[in-house]
């Protein structure tokens, strides 16, 4: 009868996102740095966190000759390592931190907002008075604080720190989730599929499964694809403050940190780490808009 | 309207005493104080228990708790660890600063984000609506720390354009201008898309048809119907807005070495000085608090739905 | 076919085509519409939703937004002059002044942000040149002749204050303001309850006859058009298939269409035990129209005739002067001249039809 063939929400928001030019660079990047941080322990031609001082601060390959080496493409910091490959194995603790915690929120915050949303009453209740309480505060703040009151103890000693921002990240943005998803469930309840889901004798479990979940689902994508930058900006911005990624572990952040005080003699272990925090960011915010583009429906 | 606002200006002290009582558990919930220094020697023990005495930290915590809320209520913040000074005081120099800084961004962005975001949604899918599209997202995206790196090394250092260092006296525009330009850009970069994503949206809305239908010239439907009702969801999210500049601030000023409130709140939190911690945050709390009231308020004024709700 | 009416018309459409490019395909919405309006008159535009109708209508105003849509073809001579040739400045003074229109759903047709009486006065002040005063007095003038109580107070509400019915009687104050000749009437009743349908209906036919403003009504209700209309025209994938008087319509339908509109519309004289009668089947892809009759697919009495060419709309016999159809078997020869719908078995069995 009609002349279109049958189509999906995902099918027709997968084939919107793949003609979306930007998106799609912004996709290719993302990948590729994924694919750079996998394999970090492969690819970097040196131990990131060992140095020699005979070797410091030399050009990237584009530099003065003077003070080149062929074996340090990208040439090396005050501490004569490899610039390269700390930049590599930073990716690779910047793709942590973009998962880890943002998988924690995304358990944590859609169960929580499910229940709160669907079930109401106390379980609501509670939720948005944690909302109230942290939304007074921009999250930075309180991941600030967090960090710094745990940093010495045993939990900020794990993984260099990596654990304690995980955890920090973790604890103040998965209220933020809930209360999106929160919202959601509210609004669809006002539609009248659940209560013809109900009708038809449906329980409770199946229909927050079957029908409210899957309509949850896209601004949750949405909210993962600018959530991961976000934590990964967080730890950039805690690590330059010095309260981040504890040294000679290196992360972009903690690149910055050490290459400003460096910065008029060689700008370069400053910059490179910077272009990577944009190019990444950039690549996950195009990929992110698109998403959003393509998932929602009335566009 | 009255139970709307006494109901939101009990919630803010309310919200405050929350706040206050987390970051005191946490700022002492934790092993290490004040007195670690990592690179000198250790205070002799005689000397570190006057100290605690002197500044009561030899009291359980509740206890602690406690005295500091009494305090608070008398409006007496404490003295500085750090600094051997009166927080009040500390606070009060930076406060003019920070809060300089904050304004200025914060008009800043609006003056260039209200314009482009118009246009760019006027001039849908043009040159001049991708440009500015590309630009705001740079904005938005680009951390402010790497703002700060780039433009104090090529305008600052490379170029030696612009001085980086301090705040001056409140008037030195040169010496103002990186920081005020970079605490901006988010906040711009964010504002254009909204503007131009809101506008954009009532473009579309039936009511425009109508106006249209009555023979009005797009001007007119633009000024009197379209905008009014665009700048709606804008107002509502400078709240927000101004809590993502006051966490901004941090960054910027320590990286301009800006004698604000900023530079103050990371200081203390690096040398665990207890009550300048306690102080900032309390007055961060407090500032988004009534930026949020005051929108919210602003936003039941300026959309006859909200009032009569109430 | 040419018939000279004895008043001049107010409104003479030919030919209309708008079109809706999208990315799937050009969308016909309007295809080759061409009708007439006499001063005063009421024209019921009837027709299932996505038939054209509604474009029909912004199309005459030119509200059309491009993109995606474009008027593609045709004249649209109002008052003697050609709207679709008028640069925009000439079109701007007839929208609202002389030509006004009525939308569907008054909630989101009214701007939420501004008082009634400003959205009323807008256009008096434009048109009419009134100033602010004059155009107040006007408004609450415009207010009490609809039926809006206490209009004084009320008139410095907004519109998420009054009910349903209520701002759609708004709406047709603001049309009334700078007393146009027509009316576009687009759905004006159904977002409303039945019984304010019904006020509201009889408001608008008060007001035909106290200021003789042509009305074109358009609507999917059958039942509306019953009493406001003099003559129907009934649409169908874009283009028109009948013509005719209201009463004659309805007593001596010649579309199997139109059959099929009337026949579904259940009765309180029925049975209980009979069954709904619903046009099987659904409207044609306006992307991409069959050959032959639109209609042809949902036909009980189709021949070959009908998916190889499109009938023209054409005068039928075995009717009144006026009344014209666009169907192979209603018009001269074919084999649906005699056939009464209502008592029709013979050719639904000849074809194989279950009624």
């Amino acid at each position: 009868m009609t002349g279109v063939g049958q189509r999906s929400l995902w099918r027709d928001a997968a084939s919107r996102l793949a003609a979306n030019r930007a998106a799609m660079a912004g996709l290719v990047v993302v990948a590729l740095f994924a694919f750079v941080a996998i394999a970090a322990p492969i690819l970097a031609p040196y131990d990131p966190a060992a140095g020699d001082t005979r070797n410091h601060e030399l050009d990237p390959f584009w530099g003065d000759p003077a003070y080149r080496s062929a074996a340090f493409p990208l040439g090396t910091d005050q501490l004569g390592r490899d610039v390269l490959s700390r930049l590599i194995w930073s990716a690779r603790v910047s793709l942590l931190i973009g998962f880890v915690p943002v998988s924690i929120i995304v358990t944590i915050g859609v169960a929580v907002g499910l229940v709160a949303g669907y079930y109401g009453r106390w379980a609501d209740l509670l939720l948005m008075r944690a909302v109230d309480v942290i939304y007074a505060f921009p999250e930075l703040l309180f991941v600030i604080v967090i960090v710094t009151a745990a940093r010495g103890t045993w939990i900020g000693e794990l993984g260099s720190g990596i654990v304690l921002i995980f955890v920090s990240i973790a604890t103040v943005s998965w209220v933020g989730m809930a209360r999106l998803v929160r919202g959601q469930v509210l609004a669809l309840r006002g539609l009248e599929f659940i209560d013809a889901a109900r009708a038809m004798g449906a329980s409770d479990r199946r229909i927050l499964v079957r029908h409210v979940l899957p309509n949850v689902l896209a601004p949750v994508i949405v909210a993962v694809a600018f959530g991961v930058p976000g934590a990964m900006l967080t730890e950039s911005a805690l690590s330059f403050l010095g309260i981040g990624i504890k040294p000679p572990t290196p992360s972009w952040g903690v690149m910055i940190n050490e290459g400003f005080t460096l910065a008029i003699q060689s700008p370069w272990p400053v910059l490179m780490p910077a272009v990577c925090i944009s190019v990444v960011m950039l690549a996950f915010t195009f990929l992110g808009d698109g998403l959003r583009e393509a998932l929602d429906p009335r566009a | 309207m009255s139970h709307y606002l006494v109901r939101r200006l009990l919630a803010l002290p309310l919200t405050l005493l929350a706040v206050a009582l987390i970051t005191f558990a946490l700022a002492h919930a934790t092993p290490g104080g004040p007195w670690d220094r990592f690179d000198e020697k250790p205070l002799p023990l005689q000397a570190e228990i006057n100290l605690n005495r002197y500044y009561g930290l030899d009291l359980p915590v509740h206890e602690q708790f406690l005295v500091y809320i009494g305090n608070l209520v008398r409006l007496d913040l404490g003295t500085s660890i750090q600094k051997g000074r009166p927080v009040a005081d500390i606070i009060g120099e930076g406060l003019p600063v920070t809060a300089q800084l904050g304004l200025q961004s914060l008009l800043l962005a609006l003056a260039v984000a209200i314009p482009l975001g118009v246009v760019s949604a006027l001039r849908r899918n043009s040159l001049a609506d991708h440009a500015t599209t590309l630009l705001a997202t740079v904005g938005t995206t680009i951390p402010n720390f790497v703002l700060c790196v780039f433009f104090i090394l090529y305008f600052g250092m490379t170029l030696r354009l612009l001085p980086f260092v301090g705040w001056g006296d409140g008037l030195d525009v040169r010496r103002m201008l990186m920081p005020t330009v970079i605490l901006a850009l988010p906040a711009m970069g964010f504002l254009t898309r909204l503007v131009r994503s809101s506008v954009l949206e009532v473009l579309r809305a039936d009511f425009v048809r109508t106006a249209r239908a009555k023979g009005l010239r797009e001007r007119s439907v633009l000024r009197g119907h379209v905008l009014k009702n665009a700048f709606v969801p804008v107002l509502t999210v400078l709240g927000p807005a101004t809590a993502n500049l006051v966490v901004g601030s941090f960054i910027v000023e320590t990286f301009f070495s800006i004698p604000g409130v900023g530079r103050l709140f990371i200081q203390s939190v690096n040398a665990r000085d207890y009550p300048v911690i306690m102080a900032t945050t309390l007055l961060y709390a407090l500032a988004i608090g009534v930026a949020n009231l005051a929108v919210d308020l602003a936003y039941g004024a300026l959309d006859p739905r909200v009032k009569v709700a109430q | 076919m040419i018939h000279s009416s004895p008043v001049p018309d107010l409104l003479d459409v030919k030919g209309l085509e708008t079109r809706f490019f999208t990315r799937d395909g050009e969308v016909h919405a309007v295809d080759g519409v061409s009708f007439r309006l006499a001063a005063g008159e009421t024209l019921g535009i009837v027709g299932e939703s996505g038939c054209g109708k509604s474009v029909t209508a912004l199309s005459l105003m030119r509200l059309i937004p491009y993109p995606p849509g474009k008027i593609t073809a045709g004249t649209v001579m109002f008052d003697g002059q050609d709207v679709l040739k008028m640069d925009d400045d000439e079109v701007r003074a007839i929208r609202g002044n002389n030509m006004a229109m009525i939308f569907q759903d008054p909630m989101t047709s009214l701007n939420p942000v501004l008082t009634i009486s400003r959205q009323i006065t807008e256009a008096l002040e434009l048109h009419l040149k009134m100033n602010r005063t004059d155009a107040r007095k006007r408004c609450l003038e415009l207010l009490e002749m609809v039926g809006i109580p206490s209009a004084k107070v009320r008139m410095d509400d907004y519109p998420h204050q009054f009910s349903g019915g209520m701002r759609q009687r708004v709406m047709i104050a603001m049309a009334l303001s700078c007393n146009p000749k027509l009316i576009l009437a687009d759905e004006p009743t159904t977002a409303l309850d039945v019984t304010i349908q019904a006020q509201i209906l009889e408001l608008l036919k008060k007001l035909a006859k106290e200021f003789g403003t042509a009305f074109i009504l358009i609507t999917h209700d059958l039942g509306v058009v019953a009493g406001m209309t003099q003559r129907i025209h009934v649409m169908y994938a874009g283009r028109i298939v009948e013509k005719a008087d209201t009463g004659e319509l309805f007593a001596n339908p010649k579309m199997p269409y139109t059959w099929g509109l009337l026949r579904s519309i259940p009765r309180l004289d029925e049975s209980r035990r009979a069954k709904l009668r619903p046009i099987e089947g659904l409207p044609p892809d306006l992307i991409n129209l069959p050959v032959g009759c639109c209609f042809a697919a949902r036909c009980q009495y189709k021949r070959d005739v009908c998916t190889e060419k499109e009938p023209e709309l054409k005068v039928v016999p075995k009717a009144k002067p006026d009344h014209e159809a666009r169907c192979w078997g209603t018009q001269e020869g074919g084999w649906l001249v005699d056939v009464d719908y209502r008592t029709d078995t013979t050719v639904m069995a000849a074809v194989g039809a279950a009624s």
